[in-house]
Protein backbone atom coordinates (compact mmCIF):
# COMPACT_ATOMS: atom_id res chain seq x y z
CA UNK A 1 0.00 0.00 0.00
CA UNK A 2 1.19 3.53 -0.65
CA UNK A 3 0.84 4.22 2.83
CA UNK A 4 2.84 1.46 4.46
CA UNK A 5 5.34 4.16 5.59
CA UNK A 6 3.17 5.92 7.83
CA UNK A 7 1.11 3.10 8.86
CA UNK A 8 4.67 1.21 10.11
CA UNK A 9 5.62 4.39 12.02
CA UNK A 10 2.41 4.95 13.44
CA UNK A 11 2.23 1.47 14.61
CA UNK A 12 5.25 1.05 16.55
CA UNK A 13 4.04 3.89 18.97
CA UNK A 14 2.81 3.01 22.23
CA UNK A 15 -1.00 3.57 22.86
CA UNK A 16 -3.01 3.43 25.80
CA UNK A 17 -6.07 2.12 24.60
CA UNK A 18 -9.37 1.20 26.42
CA UNK A 19 -10.42 -1.86 27.76
CA UNK A 20 -13.02 -3.41 25.60
CA UNK A 21 -14.35 -6.40 27.56
CA UNK A 22 -15.35 -9.36 25.36
CA UNK A 23 -18.71 -8.45 25.52
CA UNK A 24 -18.41 -5.46 23.90
CA UNK A 25 -15.34 -7.08 21.57
CA UNK A 26 -17.89 -9.43 20.29
CA UNK A 27 -21.08 -6.68 19.82
CA UNK A 28 -18.03 -4.81 17.40
CA UNK A 29 -16.87 -7.80 15.47
CA UNK A 30 -20.71 -8.51 14.94
CA UNK A 31 -21.37 -5.59 13.86
CA UNK A 32 -18.44 -5.64 11.40
CA UNK A 33 -19.49 -9.11 10.51
CA UNK A 34 -23.26 -7.84 9.40
CA UNK A 35 -22.16 -4.65 7.42
CA UNK A 36 -19.82 -6.96 5.55
CA UNK A 37 -22.28 -9.48 5.13
CA UNK A 38 -20.40 -12.33 6.81
CA UNK A 39 -23.23 -13.65 8.39
CA UNK A 40 -21.84 -17.11 8.04
CA UNK A 41 -23.28 -20.55 6.83
CA UNK A 42 -25.66 -21.27 9.82
CA UNK A 43 -27.56 -18.11 9.64
CA UNK A 44 -28.18 -18.78 6.25
CA UNK A 45 -29.32 -22.13 6.87
CA UNK A 46 -31.69 -20.83 10.02
CA UNK A 47 -33.13 -18.66 7.28
CA UNK A 48 -33.84 -21.31 5.22
CA UNK A 49 -35.35 -23.43 7.47
CA UNK A 50 -37.87 -20.29 8.60
CA UNK A 51 -39.10 -20.34 5.10
CA UNK A 52 -42.31 -22.02 6.26
CA UNK A 53 -42.51 -20.10 9.33
CA UNK A 54 -42.50 -17.04 7.47
CA UNK A 55 -45.23 -18.50 4.83
CA UNK A 56 -47.39 -18.43 7.87
CA UNK A 57 -46.21 -14.74 9.16
CA UNK A 58 -47.02 -13.89 5.67
CA UNK A 59 -50.62 -15.62 5.93
CA UNK A 60 -51.49 -13.16 8.98
CA UNK A 61 -50.00 -10.22 8.01
CA UNK A 62 -52.26 -7.76 5.14
CA UNK A 63 -49.26 -6.41 4.05
CA UNK A 64 -49.71 -3.04 1.76
CA UNK A 65 -49.16 -3.97 -2.11
CA UNK A 66 -47.91 -1.92 -4.46
CA UNK A 67 -49.38 1.08 -4.59
CA UNK A 68 -48.44 4.87 -4.08
CA UNK A 69 -48.84 4.43 -0.63
CA UNK A 70 -44.82 2.23 -0.68
CA UNK A 71 -44.05 5.95 -0.29
CA UNK A 72 -46.11 8.06 1.40
CA UNK A 73 -43.68 9.98 3.25
CA UNK A 74 -41.80 11.29 -0.01
CA UNK A 75 -44.77 11.56 -1.43
CA UNK A 76 -44.76 14.28 -4.69
CA UNK A 77 -46.99 17.77 -4.55
CA UNK A 78 -49.67 18.09 -6.58
CA UNK A 79 -52.04 15.82 -8.91
CA UNK A 80 -52.29 12.71 -7.25
CA UNK A 81 -52.28 10.46 -10.64
CA UNK A 82 -48.84 13.07 -11.81
CA UNK A 83 -47.54 12.09 -8.37
CA UNK A 84 -48.19 8.21 -8.57
CA UNK A 85 -46.83 8.28 -12.66
CA UNK A 86 -43.74 10.11 -11.12
CA UNK A 87 -43.18 7.87 -8.27
CA UNK A 88 -43.50 4.78 -11.31
CA UNK A 89 -40.86 6.34 -13.27
CA UNK A 90 -37.92 6.73 -10.44
CA UNK A 91 -39.31 3.90 -8.34
CA UNK A 92 -38.34 -0.40 -8.42
CA UNK A 93 -41.18 -2.07 -7.07
CA UNK A 94 -39.28 -5.25 -5.26
CA UNK A 95 -41.94 -7.04 -2.79
CA UNK A 96 -39.37 -9.49 -1.29
CA UNK A 97 -39.60 -11.02 2.44
CA UNK A 98 -37.61 -11.81 4.57
CA UNK A 99 -38.46 -13.60 7.84
CA UNK A 100 -36.60 -13.38 11.60
CA UNK A 101 -38.83 -15.05 14.95
CA UNK A 102 -41.72 -13.66 14.70
CA UNK A 103 -41.23 -10.98 11.99
CA UNK A 104 -41.43 -10.08 8.79
CA UNK A 105 -39.93 -7.43 6.77
CA UNK A 106 -41.40 -6.60 2.84
CA UNK A 107 -38.34 -4.86 0.82
CA UNK A 108 -41.19 -2.65 -0.94
CA UNK A 109 -39.62 -0.54 -3.18
CA UNK A 110 -36.56 1.64 -3.54
CA UNK A 111 -36.87 5.29 -5.66
CA UNK A 112 -33.46 7.02 -6.51
CA UNK A 113 -32.23 9.99 -8.32
CA UNK A 114 -28.24 8.43 -8.75
CA UNK A 115 -27.39 10.40 -6.25
CA UNK A 116 -29.62 9.43 -3.13
CA UNK A 117 -31.61 6.05 -2.53
CA UNK A 118 -34.60 5.87 -0.91
CA UNK A 119 -35.83 2.40 -0.05
CA UNK A 120 -39.44 1.36 1.73
CA UNK A 121 -40.20 -1.26 3.76
CA UNK A 122 -43.07 -2.75 6.43
CA UNK A 123 -42.70 -4.90 8.95
CA UNK A 124 -45.64 -6.98 10.57
CA UNK A 125 -45.54 -9.41 13.28
CA UNK A 126 -47.63 -12.33 14.14
CA UNK A 127 -46.38 -11.07 18.01
CA UNK A 128 -48.64 -8.27 20.19
CA UNK A 129 -44.82 -6.40 20.04
CA UNK A 130 -44.33 -5.97 16.56
CA UNK A 131 -48.23 -3.20 16.82
CA UNK A 132 -46.03 -1.14 19.78
CA UNK A 133 -45.76 2.37 18.02
CA UNK A 134 -41.99 3.85 17.69
CA UNK A 135 -40.50 0.77 16.18
CA UNK A 136 -37.18 0.93 14.43
CA UNK A 137 -33.93 -0.73 13.10
CA UNK A 138 -31.19 -0.03 15.09
CA UNK A 139 -29.16 -0.87 12.73
CA UNK A 140 -29.35 -0.43 8.56
CA UNK A 141 -27.05 -1.20 6.19
CA UNK A 142 -26.58 -0.57 2.78
CA UNK A 143 -23.67 -2.15 0.50
CA UNK A 144 -23.15 -1.44 -3.18
CA UNK A 145 -20.56 -3.31 -4.84
CA UNK A 146 -20.51 -0.85 -7.49
CA UNK A 147 -19.94 2.03 -5.56
CA UNK A 148 -16.97 -0.41 -3.37
CA UNK A 149 -15.38 -0.96 -7.56
CA UNK A 150 -15.44 2.44 -8.47
CA UNK A 151 -13.84 3.57 -4.84
CA UNK A 152 -11.11 1.03 -5.46
CA UNK A 153 -10.70 2.41 -8.75
CA UNK A 154 -10.15 5.97 -8.02
CA UNK A 155 -7.86 4.72 -5.41
CA UNK A 156 -5.77 2.85 -7.85
CA UNK A 157 -5.89 5.56 -10.23
CA UNK A 158 -4.29 8.33 -7.30
CA UNK A 159 -7.47 10.45 -7.11
CA UNK A 160 -8.13 12.26 -3.96
CA UNK A 161 -11.54 10.18 -2.54
CA UNK A 162 -13.32 12.05 0.80
CA UNK A 163 -15.12 8.03 2.11
CA UNK A 164 -17.26 10.96 3.97
CA UNK A 165 -20.02 9.75 0.79
CA UNK A 166 -20.25 6.41 1.91
CA UNK A 167 -22.09 6.52 5.18
CA UNK A 168 -25.46 7.18 4.63
CA UNK A 169 -28.56 6.56 6.75
CA UNK A 170 -29.39 10.24 6.75
CA UNK A 171 -32.86 9.65 7.88
CA UNK A 172 -35.21 6.87 9.02
CA UNK A 173 -39.09 7.35 8.51
CA UNK A 174 -41.66 5.20 9.49
CA UNK A 175 -45.65 5.52 9.70
CA UNK A 176 -48.41 2.80 11.09
CA UNK A 177 -50.84 1.97 8.64
CA UNK A 178 -54.12 0.25 9.63
CA UNK A 179 -55.50 -1.99 7.20
CA UNK A 180 -58.39 -4.76 7.83
CA UNK A 181 -57.99 -4.73 11.08
CA UNK A 182 -53.99 -5.54 10.71
CA UNK A 183 -51.77 -3.11 11.73
CA UNK A 184 -48.36 -2.68 9.48
CA UNK A 185 -45.67 -0.55 10.13
CA UNK A 186 -43.74 1.25 6.76
CA UNK A 187 -40.31 2.63 7.19
CA UNK A 188 -38.23 4.63 4.25
CA UNK A 189 -34.62 4.78 4.54
CA UNK A 190 -32.11 7.36 2.91
CA UNK A 191 -28.79 6.35 1.80
CA UNK A 192 -26.32 8.67 0.18
CA UNK A 193 -24.97 7.25 -3.37
CA UNK A 194 -23.19 10.37 -4.59
CA UNK A 195 -19.51 9.88 -5.01
CA UNK A 196 -16.56 12.85 -5.03
CA UNK A 197 -15.78 14.53 -8.11
CA UNK A 198 -13.48 17.87 -8.72
CA UNK A 199 -14.17 20.60 -7.36
CA UNK A 200 -16.50 19.20 -4.96
CA UNK A 201 -18.77 19.07 -7.38
CA UNK A 202 -20.70 15.03 -5.89
CA UNK A 203 -21.21 13.04 -9.42
CA UNK A 204 -24.11 11.00 -9.25
CA UNK A 205 -24.14 7.02 -9.75
CA UNK A 206 -27.05 7.65 -12.62
CA UNK A 207 -26.55 3.49 -13.34
CA UNK A 208 -28.02 2.27 -10.75
CA UNK A 209 -26.47 -0.90 -9.44
CA UNK A 210 -26.50 -4.20 -7.38
CA UNK A 211 -27.14 -3.24 -3.72
CA UNK A 212 -27.19 -5.84 -0.23
CA UNK A 213 -29.72 -4.00 2.25
CA UNK A 214 -29.54 -5.27 5.95
CA UNK A 215 -31.45 -4.72 8.66
CA UNK A 216 -31.10 -5.55 12.25
CA UNK A 217 -32.18 -5.10 15.56
CA UNK A 218 -35.46 -4.31 15.46
CA UNK A 219 -36.42 -2.07 18.79
CA UNK A 220 -39.08 -1.18 20.45
CA UNK A 221 -40.16 2.87 21.35
CA UNK A 222 -38.19 1.85 24.60
CA UNK A 223 -35.20 1.00 23.27
CA UNK A 224 -35.63 -2.49 24.06
CA UNK A 225 -34.20 -5.34 21.28
CA UNK A 226 -37.45 -7.46 19.90
CA UNK A 227 -35.60 -9.11 17.33
CA UNK A 228 -31.89 -8.80 16.28
CA UNK A 229 -32.66 -10.22 12.72
CA UNK A 230 -30.90 -9.95 10.59
CA UNK A 231 -33.36 -9.28 7.63
CA UNK A 232 -31.15 -8.88 4.27
CA UNK A 233 -32.12 -8.36 0.96
CA UNK A 234 -30.20 -8.26 -2.64
CA UNK A 235 -31.82 -5.68 -4.69
CA UNK A 236 -31.13 -4.55 -8.11
CA UNK A 237 -31.81 -0.70 -8.76
CA UNK A 238 -31.97 0.58 -12.56
CA UNK A 239 -32.02 4.47 -12.43
CA UNK A 240 -33.29 6.87 -15.43
CA UNK A 241 -31.45 10.25 -14.89
CA UNK A 242 -34.16 12.67 -14.31
CA UNK A 243 -31.68 15.75 -13.37
CA UNK A 244 -32.81 18.97 -15.05
CA UNK A 245 -29.22 20.84 -15.42
CA UNK A 246 -29.31 24.70 -15.52
CA UNK A 247 -25.82 26.33 -16.35
CA UNK A 248 -25.66 29.65 -14.69
CA UNK A 249 -23.47 32.57 -15.07
CA UNK A 250 -24.38 35.13 -12.57
CA UNK A 251 -23.81 36.97 -9.29
CA UNK A 252 -25.85 36.87 -6.73
CA UNK A 253 -25.71 40.59 -5.28
CA UNK A 254 -25.91 40.12 -1.80
CA UNK A 255 -22.71 38.40 -1.15
CA UNK A 256 -20.88 38.34 -4.39
CA UNK A 257 -21.16 34.83 -5.05
CA UNK A 258 -20.77 33.39 -8.52
CA UNK A 259 -23.36 31.18 -9.38
CA UNK A 260 -22.34 28.23 -12.11
CA UNK A 261 -24.71 26.01 -12.64
CA UNK A 262 -28.54 24.62 -10.93
CA UNK A 263 -28.98 20.60 -11.10
CA UNK A 264 -32.50 19.65 -10.14
CA UNK A 265 -33.49 16.00 -9.50
CA UNK A 266 -36.40 14.40 -8.13
CA UNK A 267 -34.75 14.31 -4.76
CA UNK A 268 -32.29 16.91 -4.28
CA UNK A 269 -31.15 20.37 -5.24
CA UNK A 270 -27.32 21.10 -6.08
CA UNK A 271 -26.03 24.62 -6.57
CA UNK A 272 -22.44 24.85 -7.95
CA UNK A 273 -21.09 28.21 -7.58
CA UNK A 274 -17.78 30.14 -6.86
CA UNK A 275 -16.30 32.57 -3.85
CA UNK A 276 -16.39 32.64 -0.27
CA UNK A 277 -19.25 31.92 1.00
CA UNK A 278 -22.02 29.42 1.99
CA UNK A 279 -25.17 29.66 -0.16
CA UNK A 280 -27.93 27.47 1.62
CA UNK A 281 -30.50 26.23 -0.19
CA UNK A 282 -34.31 26.19 1.36
CA UNK A 283 -36.90 25.16 -1.02
CA UNK A 284 -38.24 24.82 -4.32
CA UNK A 285 -41.82 25.95 -5.55
CA UNK A 286 -43.74 23.99 -7.81
CA UNK A 287 -45.59 25.39 -10.96
CA UNK A 288 -48.76 24.37 -8.77
CA UNK A 289 -47.49 26.91 -5.83
CA UNK A 290 -46.82 24.22 -3.79
CA UNK A 291 -43.14 24.55 -2.19
CA UNK A 292 -40.47 21.22 -1.09
CA UNK A 293 -37.97 22.71 1.39
CA UNK A 294 -34.57 20.82 1.83
CA UNK A 295 -34.70 19.12 5.13
CA UNK A 296 -31.39 19.05 5.48
CA UNK A 297 -28.63 21.35 3.84
CA UNK A 298 -24.80 21.28 3.79
CA UNK A 299 -22.31 23.57 1.78
CA UNK A 300 -18.61 21.91 0.42
CA UNK A 301 -16.42 24.09 -0.25
CA UNK A 302 -12.55 23.52 -1.13
CA UNK A 303 -10.47 26.27 0.72
CA UNK A 304 -7.64 26.86 -1.94
CA UNK A 305 -10.25 26.99 -4.83
CA UNK A 306 -13.28 28.97 -3.19
CA UNK A 307 -15.43 26.83 -5.85
CA UNK A 308 -17.63 24.19 -3.94
CA UNK A 309 -21.50 22.78 -4.24
CA UNK A 310 -24.55 23.71 -2.00
CA UNK A 311 -27.09 21.01 -1.47
CA UNK A 312 -30.23 20.91 -0.26
CA UNK A 313 -31.86 17.44 0.17
CA UNK A 314 -35.75 17.55 -0.60
CA UNK A 315 -38.27 16.45 1.95
CA UNK A 316 -40.59 15.05 -0.96
CA UNK A 317 -40.08 13.81 -4.58
CA UNK A 318 -40.56 16.49 -7.35
CA UNK A 319 -40.47 17.29 -10.92
CA UNK A 320 -37.73 18.87 -12.16
CA UNK A 321 -39.34 19.92 -14.84
CA UNK A 322 -41.73 21.38 -13.33
CA UNK A 323 -39.99 23.43 -10.82
CA UNK A 324 -40.75 27.26 -10.98
CA UNK A 325 -38.60 29.03 -8.18
CA UNK A 326 -35.63 28.01 -5.93
CA UNK A 327 -35.04 29.74 -2.45
CA UNK A 328 -31.45 30.41 -1.72
CA UNK A 329 -30.82 32.03 1.90
CA UNK A 330 -34.42 32.94 2.38
CA UNK A 331 -34.87 34.85 -0.85
CA UNK A 332 -37.05 33.28 -3.71
CA UNK A 333 -35.43 33.61 -7.29
CA UNK A 334 -37.92 32.79 -10.45
CA UNK A 335 -35.86 30.23 -12.97
CA UNK A 336 -35.50 31.38 -16.19
CA UNK A 337 -34.23 30.06 -19.21
CA UNK A 338 -34.06 31.31 -22.36
CA UNK A 339 -31.70 30.44 -25.99
CA UNK A 340 -28.90 32.09 -24.30
CA UNK A 341 -28.74 29.96 -20.95
CA UNK A 342 -30.84 29.77 -17.69
CA UNK A 343 -30.91 32.68 -14.89
CA UNK A 344 -32.16 32.68 -11.42
CA UNK A 345 -34.39 36.57 -10.86
CA UNK A 346 -35.08 37.78 -7.26
CA UNK A 347 -38.45 37.92 -6.61
CA UNK A 348 -39.67 41.16 -6.06
CA UNK B 1 -2.52 -13.64 18.98
CA UNK B 2 0.57 -12.61 16.57
CA UNK B 3 -0.11 -10.27 13.42
CA UNK B 4 0.48 -12.25 10.80
CA UNK B 5 -1.83 -15.23 12.38
CA UNK B 6 -4.23 -12.34 12.88
CA UNK B 7 -4.06 -11.33 9.02
CA UNK B 8 -3.87 -14.87 7.70
CA UNK B 9 -7.13 -15.71 10.16
CA UNK B 10 -8.96 -12.60 8.43
CA UNK B 11 -8.06 -13.87 4.60
CA UNK B 12 -8.86 -17.48 5.49
CA UNK B 13 -11.52 -17.11 7.52
CA UNK B 14 -13.10 -13.84 7.77
CA UNK B 15 -15.29 -14.22 10.73
CA UNK B 16 -12.96 -15.46 13.03
CA UNK B 17 -10.56 -13.11 12.02
CA UNK B 18 -12.95 -10.08 12.71
CA UNK B 19 -13.76 -11.87 15.94
CA UNK B 20 -10.06 -11.96 17.10
CA UNK B 21 -9.02 -8.26 14.99
CA UNK B 22 -12.04 -6.99 17.45
CA UNK B 23 -11.02 -8.44 20.54
CA UNK B 24 -7.23 -7.74 19.86
CA UNK B 25 -7.39 -3.96 18.48
CA UNK B 26 -10.77 -3.21 19.12
CA UNK B 27 -10.10 -1.06 22.40
CA UNK B 28 -7.55 0.93 20.47
CA UNK B 29 -9.48 1.59 17.22
CA UNK B 30 -12.30 2.60 19.81
CA UNK B 31 -9.51 5.20 21.44
CA UNK B 32 -8.74 6.68 18.51
CA UNK B 33 -12.58 7.38 17.25
CA UNK B 34 -13.66 8.31 20.32
CA UNK B 35 -11.35 11.29 20.46
CA UNK B 36 -12.95 12.98 17.33
CA UNK B 37 -16.30 11.59 18.32
CA UNK B 38 -16.37 12.00 22.02
CA UNK B 39 -20.28 12.51 22.75
CA UNK B 40 -21.12 9.99 20.13
CA UNK B 41 -20.80 6.22 21.67
CA UNK B 42 -23.38 5.40 19.04
CA UNK B 43 -21.54 6.37 16.01
CA UNK B 44 -18.19 5.76 17.38
CA UNK B 45 -19.13 1.91 17.82
CA UNK B 46 -20.31 1.82 14.01
CA UNK B 47 -17.10 3.80 12.88
CA UNK B 48 -14.87 0.80 14.71
CA UNK B 49 -16.85 -1.71 13.01
CA UNK B 50 -16.31 -0.14 9.73
CA UNK B 51 -12.58 -0.29 10.69
CA UNK B 52 -12.64 -3.84 11.27
CA UNK B 53 -14.67 -4.57 7.49
CA UNK B 54 -11.62 -2.26 6.32
CA UNK B 55 -8.92 -4.12 7.70
CA UNK B 56 -11.05 -7.51 6.17
CA UNK B 57 -11.18 -5.59 2.80
CA UNK B 58 -7.81 -5.18 3.14
CA UNK B 59 -6.20 -8.31 4.49
CA UNK B 60 -4.65 -9.66 1.33
CA UNK B 61 -2.45 -6.45 1.58
CA UNK B 62 -1.79 -6.03 5.19
CA UNK B 63 1.33 -7.19 6.43
CA UNK B 64 2.61 -7.88 9.92
CA UNK B 65 4.01 -4.15 10.73
CA UNK B 66 1.56 -2.42 8.56
CA UNK B 67 -1.64 -4.15 10.30
CA UNK B 68 -1.60 -1.94 13.47
CA UNK B 69 -0.93 1.18 11.70
CA UNK B 70 -3.40 0.79 9.17
CA UNK B 71 -6.37 0.04 12.01
CA UNK B 72 -5.02 3.51 13.44
CA UNK B 73 -4.99 5.58 10.73
CA UNK B 74 -8.12 4.02 9.68
CA UNK B 75 -9.97 4.62 12.82
CA UNK B 76 -8.69 8.08 12.08
CA UNK B 77 -9.41 8.66 8.81
CA UNK B 78 -13.17 7.73 9.32
CA UNK B 79 -14.21 9.07 12.36
CA UNK B 80 -13.76 12.31 10.72
CA UNK B 81 -15.07 11.54 7.79
CA UNK B 82 -18.23 10.41 10.48
CA UNK B 83 -17.42 14.03 12.07
CA UNK B 84 -17.72 15.53 8.87
CA UNK B 85 -20.91 13.79 8.26
CA UNK B 86 -22.47 14.42 11.30
CA UNK B 87 -21.50 18.06 11.17
CA UNK B 88 -23.25 18.65 8.03
CA UNK B 89 -26.21 17.59 9.66
CA UNK B 90 -25.43 19.97 12.34
CA UNK B 91 -25.87 17.16 14.63
CA UNK B 92 -22.73 17.63 16.46
CA UNK B 93 -20.77 20.65 17.27
CA UNK B 94 -17.43 22.18 15.16
CA UNK B 95 -14.01 20.32 16.43
CA UNK B 96 -12.17 22.83 18.53
CA UNK B 97 -10.11 25.22 16.60
CA UNK B 98 -6.90 23.28 17.43
CA UNK B 99 -8.13 19.99 16.17
CA UNK B 100 -10.26 21.35 12.68
CA UNK B 101 -6.58 22.76 11.95
CA UNK B 102 -5.02 19.40 13.10
CA UNK B 103 -7.59 17.74 10.19
CA UNK B 104 -7.21 20.33 8.07
CA UNK B 105 -3.19 20.40 8.05
CA UNK B 106 -2.56 16.78 7.25
CA UNK B 107 -4.66 17.02 4.60
CA UNK B 108 -2.55 19.25 3.29
CA UNK B 109 0.52 17.48 4.19
CA UNK B 110 -1.13 14.06 2.07
CA UNK B 111 -2.11 15.92 -0.64
CA UNK B 112 1.37 18.01 -0.97
CA UNK B 113 3.55 15.13 -0.55
CA UNK B 114 3.58 11.11 -1.11
CA UNK B 115 3.39 9.10 1.57
CA UNK B 116 6.85 7.86 2.26
CA UNK B 117 7.97 11.37 1.65
CA UNK B 118 5.99 12.26 4.41
CA UNK B 119 7.36 9.42 6.54
CA UNK B 120 10.98 10.43 6.06
CA UNK B 121 10.44 14.14 6.94
CA UNK B 122 8.93 13.19 9.83
CA UNK B 123 11.20 10.10 10.76
CA UNK B 124 14.07 13.30 10.28
CA UNK B 125 12.93 15.82 12.89
CA UNK B 126 14.52 15.63 15.70
CA UNK B 127 13.42 13.08 18.82
CA UNK B 128 10.66 13.42 20.43
CA UNK B 129 9.17 16.03 17.52
CA UNK B 130 8.13 13.25 15.48
CA UNK B 131 6.37 11.05 17.63
CA UNK B 132 4.74 14.24 19.10
CA UNK B 133 3.16 15.00 16.17
CA UNK B 134 1.90 11.75 14.44
CA UNK B 135 0.51 11.65 18.11
CA UNK B 136 -1.47 14.76 17.61
CA UNK B 137 -2.61 14.97 13.90
CA UNK B 138 -2.67 10.91 13.78
CA UNK B 139 -3.21 9.07 17.00
CA UNK B 140 -5.52 12.73 17.49
CA UNK B 141 -4.18 13.11 20.88
CA UNK B 142 -4.56 16.30 22.48
CA UNK B 143 -1.67 18.46 23.29
CA UNK B 144 -2.95 18.11 27.34
CA UNK B 145 -2.09 13.99 26.73
CA UNK B 146 1.32 14.22 24.53
CA UNK B 147 2.20 16.79 27.76
CA UNK B 148 1.67 13.88 30.16
CA UNK B 149 3.11 11.00 28.35
CA UNK B 150 6.39 13.34 27.67
CA UNK B 151 6.40 15.14 31.31
CA UNK B 152 6.21 18.15 29.00
CA UNK B 153 3.92 20.95 29.75
CA UNK B 154 1.09 21.36 27.68
CA UNK B 155 2.22 24.74 26.45
CA UNK B 156 5.58 23.30 25.46
CA UNK B 157 4.20 20.54 23.39
CA UNK B 158 2.16 23.32 21.41
CA UNK B 159 4.74 25.20 20.55
CA UNK B 160 6.79 22.10 19.62
CA UNK B 161 3.90 21.09 17.19
CA UNK B 162 3.57 24.74 15.82
CA UNK B 163 7.46 24.70 15.16
CA UNK B 164 7.17 21.50 13.18
CA UNK B 165 3.70 22.42 11.74
CA UNK B 166 5.91 25.42 10.26
CA UNK B 167 8.62 23.33 9.40
CA UNK B 168 6.69 20.50 7.37
CA UNK B 169 4.49 23.64 6.07
CA UNK B 170 7.90 25.32 4.69
CA UNK B 171 9.10 21.90 2.72
CA UNK B 172 6.02 21.49 1.15
CA UNK B 173 6.00 25.15 -0.19
CA UNK B 174 9.98 24.91 -1.09
CA UNK B 175 9.12 21.20 -2.70
CA UNK B 176 6.08 23.16 -4.65
CA UNK B 177 8.19 25.67 -5.93
CA UNK B 178 10.76 23.07 -7.67
CA UNK B 179 8.29 21.78 -9.23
Amino acid sequence: MREDAIYRVVGALEADPQPLSAADAARLAAAAKMQAGLTGEKPRRWKLVLVAAAMLALAACAVVGFSSGWFASYTPPGDPQQANELLAEIGTPIGEKATAGDYTVTLLGAISDGYDLVVAFSVCGTGEAALAPQLTFAKNYLISEQRDNLLDEMEQAGAPQDPWFWYATQELRSETRYDEGETEQLFTARYELRMPAKQGQPAAIVEGGNYHFALGSLTDGEGRVLEEGPWEFELTLSVTDQSRALPLDQTLAEDGIRLESLTVTPLNLILGFSGVGQPGMDAVRMEEGEEVVCWQKSTQQENSQMVGCSWGTLSRVIDPERVQAVQIDGVWYLLECGDEGCSLVREA
Amino acid sequence: MKEQQLIRLLRQDPGRGLDALSAQYGGLILSVVRRVLPARPQDAEEVAADVLVKAWQSADRLREDTLRGFLIVTARNLAIDRWRLLSRRREVALLEGDRAEAVEFWQTLESGMVAQELTDRILALPPPEGELFLRYYLLMETAGQIAERYGLSEGAVRARLRRTREKLAAELRERSGQK
